[in-house]
């Protein structure tokens, strides 16, 4: 009896002392390499954008065949990042994955208003469309920034 | 009547404080650097409606997309507020957990 009591008394404190409560989970390595790169690589077309978008010459220099080779590889990375964030839990997960959801949308958006030279593409002097790039951004800082956080909170464990 | 974008982003800083609690120091010089941004990229985008730069498809889809960005802030903020509950509870747990075992082992 006093055996059992000594072992039972063991496992309340072993389950105490290790025992831990996971409400978020999410952090995957390859997800944020790639999300990291993946903002450096908008950030740099978006300059090249803008740049044609500010030039008065009919909309020609931003024609998406232009710009074709990045949107290649962006596709690519998509594909990346929604094979990695179908990885995560689907019981702690859930915001992580909706971030990478919201910044795939956001980016498949921007390119299919490209691809089909919507107006928001057209040449304009008097407008630089930062705020384009300050949501797509903002997109990739959130996930980005839950990332870091998640990786620090496991850490720290 | 012109927007008092002081006094909104000073509500939305408030209103975000409020719902995340322990969590708040954590996500604050982001969320308050986001909320500020999204509130002057949407006066410029008011701007640009106003002066018929832009028509109403053009400003529908940029300011979807203003929105679609801030609910991904508020993602995050939620995010952070998580981990700094569980990092709360945990910490309780190893406590607790070495107190009764000091108990148990003094017994």
């Amino acid at each position: 009896m006093k055996k059992l009591l000594s072992f039972a008394l063991l496992l309340s404190i072993a389950c105490f002392s290790n025992c831990k409560v996971t409400i978020i989970t999410g952090y995957d390595q390859t997800l944020d390499e790639t999300v990291t790169q993946m903002q450096k690589d908008f950030n740099l077309h978006f300059i090249k954008l803008q740049r044609a978008l500010l030039t008065q010459d009919g909309n020609h220099d931003q024609a998406y065949a232009n710009f074709q080779d990045y949107y290649d590889h962006l596709d690519a990375n998509i594909i990346s990042v929604t094979t990695r964030s179908s990885f995560i839990s689907k019981k702690t997960g859930t915001t992580v994955k909706s971030l990478a959801g919201n910044l795939i949308k956001a980016l498949q958006d921007f390119e299919s208003k490209h691809k089909s030279a919507e107006n928001v593409f057209n040449d304009r002097t008097n407008d630089d469309r930062h705020g384009l790039q300050d949501a797509i951004n903002t997109h990739f800082d959130s996930l980005i920034l839950l990332e870091e956080k998640l990786k620090a909170s496991g850490k720290a464990k | 009547m012109p927007l008092d974008f002081d006094q909104i982003l000073k509500d939305c800083i408030a209103a975000a404080k409020k719902e995340l609690g322990a969590g708040w120091n954590d996500a604050a010089p982001f969320a308050e650097q986001k909320f500020k941004q999204y509130l002057e990229d949407m006066a410029d985008l008011n701007k640009l409606r106003a002066d018929g730069t832009i028509d109403e498809d053009e400003f529908k889809y940029r300011a979807d997309l203003h929105k679609s960005s801030m609910q991904s802030v508020l993602l995050a903020v939620k995010g952070i507020g998580l981990i700094a509950a569980q990092n709360i509870i945990n910490a309780v747990l190893g406590i607790v957990g070495k107190a009764i075992g000091a108990v148990l082992i003094g017994v």
